[in-house]
């Protein structure tokens, strides 16, 4: 009790022990698979001897946690790496570059990271992270609330999913590449309906109802204060689907993020049939022939989407401020947030337009921001026409090209919005709050 | 493709797939059904069946003796010989008949009576037909018709019900006849079903819960089952609901349901006499068994541990109507111990319950249980007064924590900064401690406004309005940096010199910046103090310190203050005043004296206007010299020492400019215009102009200063004024231009409340990690003492280091307080808040100004202070329950919990003595002598006394085992009230000589019924050291006992009863013995009442408003009548009958009017003795020896009739140590033989009709001089000398000490009561004395 937030607790460790005690289970398997398929070194070892090693260290590890010795535990998260972590990788910026960074990566080096064995370490290497950051109370304080299990879970659900998509294309990419017939249709035997889907699917409904009646016994529904409106929980946080949406009201005024973008990504969505004109992969799997949509998808999913979810469920804590995986959320921290409007830039520092109270004094100062952003929506999708996107715009007409060209400019407006921000402190483009208008 | 029979997926892999799934859910299901089923307080349920099983068969075993067997057995074979003998009896020939008889009679009579029955329900039937005829309008025909059905039906019941009572007639006839012959038997059944009934219910109890049949045991289990035990099961959810005592949760006010009684099932069980059937305790293993032989019983098993006060169907706090969370805090609903939201009391005991239930603190839960250490708080919710909870004639203090809290705060003045305001839009929230309106302006606006309450408190500090004539600056500078450095005891605190979180150089700077202030805040107060008169000892006086010593000693100044130069006493409600010379401003003339001082004791109201120091009536005359108390008072004083000299420490100037500076810039001024002026001194502004403190830089025509010495003197009355707005000064103390300056600290009227986050703990963890406690001590910091007394508390009682488990239990107060710090509660904050109120600003000073440092001063408070103003403070939460639930008193009881605070507030109990001392102690019950009605004791005035002191029972129904002389004998303890009347001499060494004597105040019975022996008032018990088993101080009168005993040796030459007539005297039962408006008046203006009396009571600074309360107190106090007026002996319809009464029992003559004789038997040769009285003046014959008595004439406005009867009666049953005499002995029919036949007892009563009807007699009659024609009064005026043989008048020491005070000398009582008779004042002789020099 004299330190009210201890690293490791009893409970903790064997937990923890638990943890590895899976881990090594699965590698076990793995080993196994290991000793089938992978053959040997050149010396003559099967390669399954270094899971093997890699399996009993897990189970060594696992028994150690079970002893808890109460001082002197030896395995858990070095404090200088929490320190650094905590110094360099807590901001939104390194955050959102580091996570269209890892998309490029992901995109780039699709080749070597689909490889079973490359899967199956950076598996095991972020499950190891996981462990070790276990040890840490403030990083259990958030990762370990019950209701942010689902988001884990969704972490490693997302990448098992981007995985198989990508093992698929790059496998139908060197076939279409060596001009063999895809994966789709050599495998293209058809099933029944009975009793190959629905028994099927009552047995994945049995298997669906029993885990989720065993994770509803094992981890109860959190109970937090009743609810008041003279004090409301802080941070305030959406469910967690919509902490991506949550993350837009940094940037953007409500109207914006709460209601003009979320409307705009759905309709989007549903005009993406129509605005398709590329014929190929249809039916399969496969990333040259679609490489702009399947890019652009996953830039508005993974970074602008997924990454924005685990940004407001891990990193945003009290007063909505950004912290590190492994530090205090102490409501007392401040950030300095002091932005400024793009009239004001004029203003102040271009000897720009002055301030006035009527409307036309409102709108010749705000002309610069509305001049620009008219500019980014009408002026910008033909100039892109005209050049960059030509091909596109010749195959689509200018209906559909104009369409698809506002939707691509409305998910770089997040993007671009946040570099604005980060770079010059820029509050909104335009900024009426006598209208309550802002962009 | 069409269907063929291949499949994708292997079917019998399917199939098993499929059937391990089921499975798997199936478990699932099982576990989730399992889970649900499994709560915590179904076991704990039937473990209380277990215990109630076993209570049952212990008492089972209790009835079923084995004395209790043989006489059942002996029963029974008596029942059945009855039985044969009755078959036999009855197959006798002519029984036979009568028997055969019995039962075709008891045939005939069952026939008829169903034959009646049905009959009956025809006639019914035809009734109903002819009402509904009746009511659907039949034509007249067909009603009459119904009617005539009706009535032939009728006939028929009443014909059979006249053959069924003739058939029981003559069955009874029958039925007696055959008692006769079974009378035995059916007496020795009834004998035997009485005798089994108490085990019958026994059993019949433990059989529902213990069924022994299978079928009842099976249906009970049955009971139990999921699903089934929704229909009424034995384990089930017990739920209080308390629709209008509603809990809020988030936005909602809704109703409160307990589930509590679920788990803690014997809460409110009470065994026979109120005592807890399951008092709680710590058995020594889990067995039931031995629960029940060790009568302990753990929770939630347990008895609440207060069945008094809470949860029986008889207190004030039933649990149906109050449920358990609106004291408690928790989470009523919740059925497990974490949902219930339980608090430990220390942290050791969360390890321990984490351990055992898997406790954790919930954060999210706003309402978690009171920690048994704050459990009084939540009284506070409905009790807003606060006085009842520490002082309740019913139960005592019931709740003493909060109550200190309370006082504390009253005392300490916390309200004058933090504002606790008991009202919100006119209702009621909470306690209301505020600061009474300071202006004329502030009492009319409140006064305008009905929904307004003033605050009734006054500033707890001296006022400072003319402190210029009291003390000099360098006092003032000396005492506000460091009070406790020059009076030690004082309350006011330190706000100054608080170093304890600075860095070295940051304290030495911050000193220089201190010392600039305390500059300013002398040049503040001494520059605002206005002028007085003060007062002056008449011209050529010389005040006399010895002789001034001795009023200070004796005239009640120790009731209150201290000195070290009269030791011994122990007052603390005024300061310490030892030091008082040091610091008082002495004339300039005559250092030797100060006219400050002696106007401060003289008329204090001149200098203070609120201040609760009375005046004293002092202008004595002895005769010679007019000699002037308050002088000598001050000589005395003044005599202990000679001025002091304060050393302060030089203003930096270069500091006094950065301070200037600095308050101009938090001002309105630019840091430049701020340098400019402190640099040139001027201040563009007319003095008159400037709104605020900065007029002190301002000159009256705008003008720049350019004196130096006066700008920087100007300068420092603005850091002063600014300093003294900053700290608040004026929250306390009365000064100058601040009246209408604001509270500077947080209200705490919802404190208790308050949101969490919105505390500001900072570093103050950090800083109790390696300080917070004092330099020097055992700890360097607090961590390291909360590990300590951590690790000494697990490791338990016998490796605790050198730390007793006492102090380790006291220092797990710390550790829970430092726990909730750790976690960001209120208890935590608080509590260092108190301890180091700037410790939060640890390493906060370096990045905030120097006027935003925290301002809160450090007060002088032990940490169990600290505790009790948590308790108080954590209560107050501004939510009060439903009106019905607010404790709201009776006029009686209001009258009495105003009247303790008035008592409180002017220190009423520092000279009287309102509860008597109690003492408990062992007696042997044939050993006591019941106290004996001497020939002379009137038998009307036991009754009388029986009235006005009921008898109370003294035997507590304890028996302790005791050794005495080396025998095993059983004692019984009693309780008694009244005063310790010797001690045992230190030097005795013998146990069975060292010997308490106690005088009896009240009436006490030992024992009940007829041949109870009883105490009378008076009574003088005694009993060896070793039989005393508790001793509780009386109520008050701490300088009266002092006194007694002080005069004891310096005036009465040991004699205690003459002391205690010189003193202060106990306030027992006055509010049956004065009139109400004469206390009322008397308490505005006290006059002088006894002439015993060393000391006058003084003048209290009250309001009339104040003085009917308190006057009102005591008769409420007492149960006096309401409206507390006294009439009946002043009515002439009394007096007519009383004249006609007496005139037919022929005790008045013809001629003779009953007052006239009345004022007689006043004027006679009695009374006069002692009391100025019908004109006649009081005359001293012998100064030493004669005792005068209160004037007589104020007795007909000032005392009760009752109680001057029976004062008349026998004066010592009211007081024993009073000189006063039996003057009207019963058994002296010859002292006035001519008034009312010569009857003592009617001339009782007459003469105290005469003393109140003083003023219509001394009208209607005049003086009178009445001698008696037999010259008897020498004799008669003492029973002693009367009728009463000298020796037999006092049977040991246990009789009624009827020679006046004799007996009553503690000291030398026992030894030798002849020789201290002798020096007595009242003895027959000097009665007869005087009487003889008044005529």
């Amino acid at each position: 009790m004299l330190n009210p937030h201890p690293d490791l607790t009893a409970s903790v460790l064997i937990g923890l022990g638990w943890y590895y005690l899976i881990l090594f289970g699965m590698n076990l398997l793995w080993t196994a698979r290991s000793f089938r398929h992978d053959g040997e070194f050149r010396n003559g070892v099967p390669k399954a001897a270094f899971w093997a090693v890699v399996t009993s260290v897990l189970l060594m590890t696992s028994a150690y946690h079970f002893t808890y010795p109460t001082d002197g535990f030896l395995i858990f998260m070095p404090l200088w790496f929490k320190n650094f972590f905590n110094a360099y990788f807590s901001n939104p910026v390194l955050y959102f570059f580091l996570s269209v960074g890892g998309l490029v990566f992901m995109i780039a080096a699709r080749e070597w990271w689909i490889k079973p064995t490359v899967a199956w370490s950076l598996l095991n290497l972020s499950l190891l992270f996981m462990g070790l950051s276990l040890t840490d109370y403030d990083f259990r304080q958030i990762v370990g609330k019950p209701d942010n299990v689902p988001i884990v879970a969704m972490l490693f659900i997302v990448a098992f999913f981007t995985w198989i998509y990508f093992t698929r294309a790059v496998d139908n990419d060197r076939r279409i590449a060596e001009g063999r017939p895809l994966f789709e249709q050599e495998d293209n035997e058809k099933v029944l309906v009975w009793p190959d889907l629905v028994y099927t699917e009552l047995i994945c409904m049995v298997v669906l109802t029993a885990v989720l009646i065993f994770w509803g016994i094992a981890l109860q529904a959190p109970l937090e204060e009743p609810a008041s409106s003279m004090k409301t929980p802080n941070p305030s946080k959406a469910p967690w689907y919509f902490l991506g949406l949550q993350e837009m009201l940094v940037y953007f005024d409500p109207w914006l993020a709460g209601v003009v973008l979320p409307s705009i990504i759905l309709g989007g969505l549903m005009a993406v049939p129509y605005i398709d004109f590329n014929k190929l992969g249809n039916g399969y799997y496969s990333f040259k022939q679609r490489s702009f949509a399947v890019t652009t998808f996953l830039f508005g999913f993974l970074p602008l989407w997924v990454a924005l979810i685990v940004l407001g469920t891990f990193l945003r804590g009290p007063n909505w401020n950004f912290f590190g995986i492994y530090e205090y959320w102490d409501v007392h921290k401040v950030e300095a947030a002091t932005n400024k409007n793009l009239s004001q830039f004029f203003w102040e520092n271009l000897g720009g337009i002055p301030k006035g109270s009527g409307v036309l004094d409102i709108l010749l100062r705000e002309s610069p921001g509305i001049l620009l952003v008219l500019g980014y929506f009408f002026a910008l999708p033909p100039l892109l026409g005209l050049t960059v996107l030509r091909t596109y715009f010749a195959r689509m007409g200018v209906i559909r090209f104009l369409v698809f060209s506002n939707l691509i400019l409305w998910m770089a407006i997040l993007p671009i919005k946040m570099l604005l921000r980060w770079s010059f402190a820029l509050k909104y483009i335009v900024g009426i709050p006598e209208y309550f208008f802002n962009i | 493709m069409p269907a063929n029979d291949t499949y994708s997926w292997n079917q019998k892999t399917l199939n098993i797939v499929f059937a391990l799934s089921s499975v798997v859910m199936l478990l699932s299901v099982i576990l989730m059904m399992q889970k649900d089923q499994d709560d915590e307080w179904r076991p704990i349920q039937r473990k209380n069946f277990e215990l109630e099983a076993k209570l049952r068969e212990v008492e089972l075993t209790a009835i079923g003796s084995e004395d209790f067997k043989a006489k059942k057995a002996d029963l029974q074979k008596k029942i059945d010989a009855a039985a044969v003998a009755l078959e036999k009896t009855k197959s006798e020939e002519k029984n036979a008949e009568l028997f055969s008889i019995l039962d075709t009679q008891q045939r005939e009579v069952d026939r008829l009576s169903e034959v009646l029955k049905s009959l009956n329900g025809l006639r019914d039937e035809a009734r109903a037909k002819f009402d509904l005829a009746v009511s659907v309008g039949l034509a007249e025909e067909a009603t009459s018709e119904k009617m005539s059905n009706f009535e032939a039906r009728q006939a028929l019941c009443d014909e059979t019900q006249g053959l069924l009572d003739t058939a029981n007639a003559a069955l009874a006839r029958t039925v007696a006849e055959t008692k006769l012959i079974t009378k035995e038997h059916d007496e020795l059944l009834a004998a035997m079903d009485k005798m089994t009934k108490d085990e019958a219910r026994v059993q019949a109890a433990l059989e529902k819960i213990q069924p022994t049949s299978l079928i009842s045991s099976m249906k009970r289990s049955l009971m139990e089952m999921p699903i089934i035990d929704g229909f009424n099961s034995h384990l089930k959810i017990v739920q209080d609901w308390m629709p209008k005592l509603r809990q809020t949760l988030g936005m909602a006010k809704i109703a409160r349901f307990d589930r509590c009684r679920t788990c803690h099932q014997n809460i409110d069980k009470t065994a026979t006499g109120g005592f807890p059937a399951f008092p709680e305790g710590h058995p020594s293993d889990e067995d039931v068994a031995t629960w029940v032989s060790e009568n302990k019983f753990p929770q939630p098993y347990a008895t609440h541990s207060n069945t008094e006060l809470f949860c029986t169907a008889s207190s004030p706090h039933p649990v149906e109507k109050f449920g358990c969370t609106i004291c408690h805090d928790g989470q009523g609903s919740g059925t497990s111990f974490g949902n219930a939201e339980h608090t430990p009391d220390n942290p050791h005991l969360a390890d321990v319950w984490q351990e055992e239930y898997g406790y954790h603190a919930n954060h999210f839960w706003e309402y978690p249980m009171q920690p048994t250490r704050f459990a009084e708080s939540t009284c506070i919710k409905c009790h807003h007064g606060m006085t009842e909870l520490g002082v309740n004639p019913e139960f005592g203090e019931t709740a003493p924590k909060a109550f200190k809290g309370y006082q504390l705060i009253q005392k300490y003045g916390c309200f004058g900064c933090h504002e606790i305001h008991g009202q919100d839009a006119g209702v009621a929230i909470g306690p209301d401690l505020r600061i009474e309106p300071q202006t004329a302006e502030e009492i009319a606006r409140i006064a305008s406004d009905p929904s307004q309450v003033a605050g009734k408190f006054r500033k707890v500090g001296p006022s400072l309005r003319h402190i210029a004539s009291k003390t000099s600056s360098a006092w003032i500078q000396y005492w506000t940096e460091i009070p406790s450095r020059y009076r030690p005891t004082t309350k006011m605190p330190q706000f100054f010199n608080q170093f304890e979180h600075l860095s070295a150089a940051d304290a030495a700077h911050t000193k220089t910046l201190e010392t600039v202030e305390l500059a300013g805040i002398a040049k503040v107060l001494l520059g605002n103090s206005q002028p007085i008169d003060l007062l002056k000892p008449a011209d050529g006086y010389v005040p006399d310190a010895e002789r001034g010593k001795k009023f200070f000693t004796e005239r009640g100044c120790l009731a209150c203050h201290q000195h070290t130069a009269v030791p011994g006493t122990t007052a603390g409600f005024a300061p310490n005043i030892s030091d008082i010379h040091q610091k008082i401003k002495r004339n300039a003339d005559n250092p030797a004296f100060s006219d400050w001082l002696y106007t401060w004791i003289r008329e204090p109201h001149r200098y203070h206007a609120r201040s609760v120091m009375p005046t004293f009536s002092y202008l004595d005359a002895d005769g010679v010299n007019q000699i002037d108390p308050p002088a000598d008072i001050a000589a005395f004083l003044l005599s202990q020492g000679p001025a002091g000299s304060f050393p302060l420490n030089e203003v930096d100037t270069v500091e006094l400019d950065n301070l200037v500076s600095l308050f101009l810039r938090k001002g309105r001024f630019s840091r430049e215009k701020a340098e400019e002026i402190v640099r040139t001194g001027a201040f563009d502004m007319k003095k008159v102009d400037v709104v605020g403190d900065e007029a002190a830089l301002a000159t009256e025509d705008g003008s720049p200063t350019t004196d130096a010495a006066e700008w920087h003197n100007r300068k420092l009355e603005f850091v002063g004024r600014k300093t003294i707005s900053r700290y608040g000064c004026y929250a306390c103390h009365d000064m100058p231009g601040f009246e209408t300056a604001r509270p500077i600290g947080v209200a705490l009227q919802d404190w208790g409340r308050k949101d969490t986050s919105k505390l500001g703990f900072e570093h103050v963890e950090e800083f109790l990690h390696h300080h917070g406690e004092p330099a020097g001590g055992k700890f360097s910091s607090t961590l390291e003492r909360v590990a300590e007394a951590t690790a000494a508390m697990s490791a338990g009682q016998d490796k605790n280091g050198d730390m007793t488990m006492e102090e380790v239990d006291r220092e797990m107060s710390t550790t829970f307080f430092f726990e909730s710090l750790q976690h960001h509660g209120r208890p935590g904050f608080i509590w260092q808040k108190l301890r180091g109120p700037r410790t939060y600003d640890f390493e906060k000073t370096e990045t905030k100004g120097y006027d935003e440092r925290l301002r809160m001063p450090k007060f002088p408070l032990k940490e169990d202070e600290i505790e009790a103003i948590a308790t108080f403070v954590l209560g107050l939460i501004a939510e009060p329950p439903a009106p019905e639930y607010i404790y709201t008193p009776d006029e009686r009881a209001k009258n009495r919990l105003e009247g303790e605070f008035l008592l409180a507030k002017y220190n009423c109990t520092g000279c009287h003595v309102v509860g008597l001392p109690q003492i408990t102690y062992a007696t042997k019950l044939d050993d006591i002598t019941a106290t004996e009605m001497t020939p002379a004791d009137h038998e009307n005035g036991l009754a009388m006394l029986l009235k006005l002191r009921p008898p109370h029972q003294a035997l507590t129904g304890e028996v302790r085992p005791y050794v005495i002389e080396d025998e095993k004998v059983s004692l019984s303890i009693a309780k008694l009230h009244g005063f310790i009347a010797s001690k045992p001499d230190p030097e005795e060494e013998d146990p069975e000589l060292r010997e308490f004597g106690f005088d009896v105040w009240e009436t006490a019975d030992f024992g009940t019924g007829g041949d109870a022996k009883r105490l009378l008032p008076g009574h003088r018990v005694t009993f060896t050291e070793k039989m005393l088993v508790d001793y509780q101080a009386g109520r008050g009168g701490d300088f009266a006992e002092w006194l007694v005993e002080d005069l004891m040796k310096t005036k009465t030459g040991g004699n205690r009863s003459l002391a205690w007539q010189a003193s202060p005297p106990p306030l027992y039962q006055e509010g049956f013995k004065v009139q109400t408006p004469w206390l009322y008046q008397f308490l505005l203006e006290p006059t002088q009442l006894r002439y015993t009396t060393v000391l006058r009571m003084p003048k209290f600074n009250m309001s009339e408003k104040e003085a009917q309360t308190l006057a009102n107190y005591f008769a409420a106090v007492d149960g006096a009548e309401f409206p507390y007026q006294e009439q009946i002996p002043k009515d002439v319809e009394y007096l007519a009958a009383r004249e006609a009464d007496l005139a037919h029992e022929g005790l008045l003559k013809d001629g003779e009017t009953y007052l006239g004789e009345s004022w007689k038997s006043l004027n006679g040769p009695l009374c006069v003795k002692c009391h100025s009285l019908g004109g006649r003046k009081f005359k001293v014959s012998d100064p030493v020896k004669d005792i005068q008595g209160p004037n007589l004439n104020i007795v007909q406005n000032r005392l009760r009739a009752d109680w001057v009867k029976l004062w008349l009666y026998k004066p010592t049953w009211i007081t024993p140590y009073t000189s006063m005499p039996l003057n009207f002995p019963k058994n002296n029919l010859t002292q006035f033989p001519d008034l009312f036949g010569g009857d003592p007892d009617v001339q009782v009563t007459a003469t105290r009709d005469a003393l109140l009807n003083y003023t219509r007699l001394m009208e209607d009659i005049g003086p009178t001089t009445y001698a008696p024609p037999v010259a008897a009064p020498a004799d008669g005026a003492v029973p002693a000398d009367g009728a009463v043989p000298a020796d037999g008048a006092a049977p040991a020491v246990d009789a009624v000490p009827a020679e006046a005070g004799a007996a009553f000398d503690g000291t030398e009582s026992n030894s030798s009561p002849p020789t201290v008779k002798a020096e007595l004042p009242i003895d027959s002789s000097s009665v007869a004395a005087a009487n003889g020099d008044n005529k």
